[in-house]
């Protein structure tokens, strides 16, 4: 073989790739499913982050009230050990809802889960913004009536409040982001598949 | 970005990649090696062809932007794999069956010459094989003009050492 055969095979090489056809949609299809595994895989953890947390919190509340000097009045641990249990079931459904998604099941079947995914996410809103005035208006009125509340504990609660509002926008950002994402591409693949 | 417009974009990308996806191809087939075969390179160059797409602003030809696109994340696939002690397994498995198996000896025999050269080097001979100007090789590369003819040189000489071998 000679240095000039090279082109001549690099042209024969072009011409035997023009008759085949190399991108083939099952490939864009399977990238599509990755982009979707990925959010789900994201939206899975966030949930069961969710679950482990709620479970953390229980023995944390009752080690700083039966351990330490840190007291809190007895009705404080029933409400929040009655939260975290409500949260932590809620998580867990919610991760069992996102379990039964499959990508290598049919579209529609995923499409119907994410939709009620959502679905669920925005009513799970609703009822957040209906306990924030809640969450907000208890301390500061515990504050006002007990007049030897120090500054230290205004700026705490302050700062809470911000982080709080920041958390709940990434929060939001990051579940319409993600199942936006799940969904397009079920969407794309559907349209896929029905071409 | 509205929906329609994604929709758009998604048409003209994959109208894009039809239209030069023998480009991919020979691209990557340079590259293949047993740590990167055919299909995770052509799985990643699509992936970041289409990262990229939105800041593609028509400066230079499509065919030039995934020249580009695909020599730099076969080089960069490279270099990273080189770094890294062991390669994760791929999420899944494409179906591609690029690996000219069924070609031609000499075809065979071309790839085999190709990717014994350096990362930089097989890119230099790929884009003199498909004909491209020293000018537009040295903008594709980062080199300047005349390193590309020196280089070019070299190659060529060495290929026909090998050739000769």
């Amino acid at each position: 073989m000679e240095l000039e055969d090279l082109k001549s095979m690099w042209t024969s090489v072009d011409e035997r790739l023009k008759k085949q056809e190399l991108l083939k949609e099952s490939i864009i299809r399977k990238m599509m499913r990755e982009k979707s595994s990925k959010s789900l895989d994201r939206l899975r953890g966030f949930e069961a982050l969710g679950a482990a947390v709620s479970l953390f919190v229980i023995p944390l509340i009752i080690y700083l009230n039966y351990f330490t000097r840190f007291h809190m009045h007895q009705s404080v641990i029933y409400i929040v050990v009655a939260v975290c249990v409500i949260v932590m079931v809620w998580q867990i459904v919610k991760v069992g809802l996102l379990q039964k998604m499959d990508f290598m099941k049919s579209i529609n079947s995923n499409l119907l889960q994410v939709n009620r995914y959502n679905v669920w996410i925005k009513r799970e809103r609703i009822i957040l913004l209906l306990t924030i005035p809640v969450i907000l208006c208890l301390p500061i009125w515990l504050f006002v009536n007990i007049h030897a509340v120090k500054a230290l504990q205004w700026v705490i609660f302050v700062c809470g409040t911000i982080f709080g509002a920041l958390a709940g926008y990434y929060l939001y950002n990051f579940y319409n982001r993600h199942i936006d994402s799940i969904r397009q591409s079920l969407e794309d693949l559907k349209e896929l598949e029905e071409k | 970005m509205n929906r329609q417009n994604q929709e758009e974009q998604e048409r003209d990308f994959i109208r894009m990649i039809k239209e030069n996806e023998r480009v991919i191809y020979k691209v990557c087939s340079v590259y293949v090696s047993e740590e990167f075969p055919m299909e995770d390179l052509y799985q990643e160059t699509v992936l970041n062809l289409w990262k990229a797409f939105p800041r593609f602003r028509n400066e230079s030809s499509y065919s030039t932007y995934i020249y580009r696109v695909a020599l730099n994340t076969c080089i960069s696939g490279i270099r990273r794999e080189k770094r890294r002690p062991k390669k994760a397994p791929l999420s899944f498995s494409a179906e591609l069956t690029f690996e000219p198996d069924n070609m031609e000896e000499n075809i065979r025999e071309l790839y085999r010459l190709i990717r014994q050269l350096k990362t930089l080097e097989r890119a230099i001979i790929l884009l003199w094989l498909e004909e491209k100007p020293y000018q537009e090789i040295a903008e594709l590369t980062g080199l300047s003009r005349n390193n590309v003819a020196t280089k070019l040189k070299r190659i060529r000489e060495k290929l026909k050492v090998m050739l000769n071998y």
